[in-house]
């Protein structure tokens, strides 16, 4: 284990109705880093993503989490025990219209993780609400806006704003980019980057779109039926991708070079 | 097809700005605007409005008691209004005609005729026949009445020579309120374990699901009659109308039940309700901030829709004589004595309330239909 | 060159709770017959309202406004008179925005001529019938076999997109079936009454990138055994690489670019197009921050219509006069 590391997993496993949707998973995370995890639909890396954060409990496995406070294991804490920490690990997710309370303004939304953990009177939350909107670049006049309001990638600043307004270490990107458009996600992915710079976030980054974690990770787990069949840094993984999986899932990307044509390799033939 | 209706990327510019103005309103302002499309709930909800402000100050709408009889008009036909008298002169204060009583030698019936000799103008806010203000204050205006010694009939009498008019209004207080008040105790139980079993889940949901199941399955008209008999026979009319409301909503809960327990299924799976966890807010909190709101509109439509249910509950409860009883008038005790068909075919006036309550559930079920589409904002638009 | 689809002109609008949405405006462009046409835009463009127009889909509080869009189909019409795929005899050409609604070309056309490909692949099947017996309907439907006939068609068709194991996969359910399964049985429910004119609208999109990828092989190779014209809606420059062989670049509801695959994507002239290509993050280098269409050219640019024109090599941009060619 590394000094720097924020976070280590280990025999992370969750089924649901015991059809395993994550089995046996272990990794680390280093603090300033961004961790991708990538894999098709039904690969379990949402649900390895949420199993972390314990917005679902996982059934075995050991999660440990540098907090300020020390080493803690994250999947026996009660709910309770587990609002403190809520301050040091957060989620971006998906989906940008689902994610935010149609029926609460932007500032109500920005303000609400404050109020909860009790930080500062009222001056100081609008403060730092007002340099969150800064920090993600949204007007100020968006305070008295509700979600319906804004753009979808409009939304997704403010579902970052909301995450990172406690000032947490480690952020668990879920698909945060995935459904939006590319010029749109252009600029999310460009942002969450210089927040990362600025702020000192660690990311652990879910995406199934392997260019974007390319662009955005330093390391890589490939999962496939709920187990890390393979990992690495990102460009020696991509570059030379060991697994029989990987290889089939970098072939299948359509490259926007016309003069280079798909060629997917044939799942059987790999044996899958 | 909806990718027009999404505000779309950074880029936006073009034709979006009156957009952005509407935008910005707040979702119960949306609601309002989406309400206000449904001419016909509109409609309703005016109607009932004013239903039940007359049935709130009925004894002063009314221009008698429930029991004042009027001798000489026995199940008497309604009076018309006036403006212009038999030979056509007009007259700024309307009026009414006496009646001309007559005996048919065939029948033997009562037949009764406009006495155009007579006028009886309406006088408004005159001074007619004492009452106390709910019960509280003594008071002797009324809305409309006539000169005393002669009487006004809007809506004919009844066999005792009582007024229909002021005993519709009268029946409307009870009737009417019986929907409200078992209404909010409804809710009361809807929500209550709606959301203990939509939260919790696990055996509490089991237990909950099953009592709605089991209440459900039984057939409510016999339950009900059975348990409106063993009210006590001395109560007093105002224990049997709470008695009666009580019966009405321990079987009106289960629907509203339902709905609850389903809206805090879905809202639990719901990303922001996710978000709002993952912030550290505590189970009170996010039900109060994020999941209540979001279905608060829901049930007033729901509730809304349950009103009608009550009332006829009530109804059919007196109209088979169990329910309420005279002394006390509702719309329900009121058609318990216009069951005889003769009524229908010699004195249909007496179907006055059946009238009423016809026109008051429709209007509820308009008004909750329209409450319904408006309840949910986000509904169309932008969203998948 | 010789179009299946004239599109000219086309404006449509939505009415909404604040005004009028214009959803399409002055689009115009050729569908070359054989040929795989993509067009590409982000949420908003438009390309899927046209896409609707072509299949005479817009309902109320949508309108088409204005515009033509002319279909010249390479059989003859039934309804006029001749045996259906009698060979070689061309209908007249006819306007597919100003058809009366009870027209019987408008019949023949929708699934019979001009089919279409959603991205749901659950919304275009229905639960309840087997899969044999949705696609054999679907033959049904638009000409006189028998129902054998039918069935071995049907069979015929689902083998050549892909499934094995045809006589049993025939009698199974949808759900029954994985994502990319039930997009094969689309594809071959609307190629089975050999349409002229195939409409994909983001067929992928909710696909995985593996399956995607076998789907755009399929679609692909069935074009060109079969050789009619496809219209390929997508958000994704890969995709749009891999399958098309003409480009139609839209935004906002308008045409910003047309021309080659090669063209667009090897050499885009519109900013907008440069933007868009310089988005994607595959093509940056890492630890740069990616270009956003705004920090590629001012917005001005983008916003400000300008008519179509025609460069040199053949290719029609939306841009002034003087900026190139």
């Amino acid at each position: 284990m590394h000094d720097d590391t924020l976070l280590t997993v280990t025999g992370l496993s969750k089924h649901f109705d015991g059809v395993p949707a994550v089995e046996d998973v272990s990794f680390d995370v280093r603090r300033s880093e961004t961790l991708g995890i990538v894999g098709e639909s039904g690969s379990g890396k949402t649900t390895l993503a949420r199993c972390i954060l314990r917005a679902i409990d996982p059934d075995a496995g050991v999660v440990r989490f540098r907090s300020a406070d020390g080493w803690v294991e994250l999947q026996d804490l009660s709910p309770k025990e587990l609002i403190p920490l809520r301050r040091e690990m957060q989620m971006i997710f998906q989906d940008p219209f689902a994610s935010l309370n149609p029926r609460m303004t932007v500032r109500e939304i920005l303000e609400e993780p404050l109020v909860v953990h009790r930080v500062g009177n009222r001056e100081e939350r609008l403060a730092a609400v007002l340099d969150m909107l800064d920090h993600v670049q949204l007007e100020h006049d968006s305070l008295t806006r509700y979600p319906h309001a804004f753009s979808g990638g409009q939304r997704q600043r403010i579902g970052i704003a909301r995450a990172l307004i406690l000032r947490p270490n480690l952020v668990v990107c879920d698909e945060s980019v995935s459904a939006l458009d590319v010029s749109v996600q252009a600029q999310i992915i460009n942002l969450l980057e210089d927040l990362q710079r600025d702020l000192g976030l660690t990311y652990l980054f879910v995406a199934h779109d392997l260019s974007v974690v390319q662009h955005i990770c330093d390391r890589v787990l490939v999962m496939h039926r709920g187990r890390v069949v393979e990992s690495g840094v990102v460009d020696d993984l991509f570059a030379n991708p060991r697994e029989d999986y990987t290889r089939l899932l970098l072939s299948a990307i359509p490259s926007p070079d016309p003069d280079v044509p798909l060629r997917p390799l044939d799942r059987r033939s790999v044996g899958l | 097809m909806s990718e027009v209706a999404l505000p779309s990327g950074a880029g936006v510019a073009a034709g979006v700005t009156d957009r952005e103005t509407a935008a910005a309103i707040s979702p119960r302002r949306l609601m309002w605007l989406r309400f206000r499309r449904h001419r016909l709930a509109l409609a309703s909800g005016a109607f009932l409005l004013v239903l039940y402000v007359l049935a709130a100050f009925c004894e002063f709408v009314a221009p008698y008691g429930t029991t004042t009889r009027n001798d000489d008009a026995i199940n008497a036909p309604p009076m018309g209004v006036h403006f212009f008298d038999a030979e056509g002169r007009f007259h700024l204060r309307p009026f009414v005609y006496a009646y001309r009583m007559e005996v048919n030698p065939d029948t033997w019936m009562r037949e009764y005729a406009e006495d155009t000799g007579t006028r009886h103008p309406i006088r408004f806010f005159a001074r007619g026949e004492p009452y106390e203000m709910w019960n509280l204050f003594p008071m002797d205006r009324h809305l409309f009445t006539t000169d005393a010694g002669t009487y006004i009939h809007l809506f004919g009498t009844d066999p005792l020579g009582r007024d229909m008019f002021s005993r519709v209004l009268y029946g409307g207080r009870i009737s009417l309120s019986i929907g409200i008040v078992g209404v909010v105790l409804t809710i009361v139980l809807g929500i209550l374990l709606g959301g203990i079993a939509g939260y919790l889940g696990g055996l509490a949901d089991r237990v909950v699901n099953k009592a709605i199941e089991v209440l459900q399955c039984l057939p409510s008209l016999p339950l009900w009659m059975a348990l409106s008999a063993a009210l006590p026979v001395h109560w007093s009319p105002l224990l049997v109308y709470f008695g009666i409301t009580i019966i009405l909503s321990l079987f009106g809960w289960t629907a509203l039940a339902r709905q609850v327990r389903g809206r805090f299924l879905a809202l639990r799976e719901e990303e922001f309700v996710m978000a709002a966890r993952l912030i550290g807010a505590d189970t009170p909190r996010v039900i109060r901030k994020h999941m209540l709101p979001s279905f608060s509109s829901h049930i007033i439509a729901t509730a809304t829709l349950a009103v009608p249910a009550m009332i006829l509950g009530e109804t059919a409860l007196s109209f088979l004589g169990i329910g309420l009883r005279p002394p006390v008038v509702s719309w329900g005790v009121l058609m318990f004595q216009a069951q005889n068909p003769l009524v229908i075919e010699l004195t249909p006036w007496q179907m006055f309330p059946g009238l009423f309550v016809v026109l008051t559930v429709m209007a509820f079920n308009l008004l909750g239909d329209g409450l319904r589409d408006a309840a949910d904002p986000y509904s169309t638009g932008g969203m998948k | 060159m010789d179009a299946v689809l004239s599109i000219r002109d086309l404006a449509v609008e939505f009415k909404t709770d604040t005004g009028l949405t214009r959803a399409l405006v002055d689009v115009g462009f050729d569908v070359p017959r054989g040929e795989v046409t993509a067009i590409v835009g982000e949420s908003g463009s438009g390309k899927s309202v046209t896409a609707n127009c072509i299949m005479r889909l817009i309902q109320p509080p949508g309108r088409i406004v204005a515009g033509t869009i002319e279909f010249a189909p390479e059989r003859a019409l039934s309804s006029e008179g001749q045996a259906p795929r009698a060979p070689r005899l061309r209908a007249p050409p006819f306007d597919i925005v100003s058809l009366p609604n009870r027209d019987p070309r408008l019949q023949e056309l929708h699934g019979g001529l001009i089919s279409m490909v959603f991205q749901e692949p659950m919304t275009a099947l229905s639960p309840v019938y087997t899969v044999g017996n949705q696609v054999a309907e679907a033959i049904l439907c638009h000409r006189d076999v028998s129902r054998r006939q039918a069935w071995r068609e049907s069979a015929e068709m689902l083998e050549r997109v892909g499934l094995d194991d045809i006589e049993r996969r025939m009698r199974m359910y949808p759900f029954e079936f994985s994502g990319g399964m039930r997009q094969r049985v689309v594809i071959a429910m609307a190629l089975v009454c050999h349409p002229e004119v195939l409409i994909c609208d983001e067929p992928t999109t909710a696909l995985d990138v593996t399956i995607q990828a076998e789907i755009l092989t399929l679609i692909k190779d069935l074009q060109r055994d079969l050789g009619n014209s496809v219209i390929f809606i997508t958000h994704d420059l890969g995709v749009v690489a891999q399958i098309a062989d003409q480009v139609v670049v839209m935004y906002q509801g308008r045409v910003l670019e047309i021309g080659t695959v090669r063209q667009v994507l090897k050499d885009p002239v519109h900013p907008y197009t440069r933007g868009l290509l310089a988005a994607i993050p595959g093509l940056a280098p890492k630890g740069q921050p990616l270009a956003t269409i705004g920090s590629v050219v001012g917005d001005a640019d983008i916003e400000t219509p300008h008519p179509l024109r025609r460069l040199a090599d053949g290719r029609q941009v939306s841009m002034p006069q003087d900026s190139r060619g």
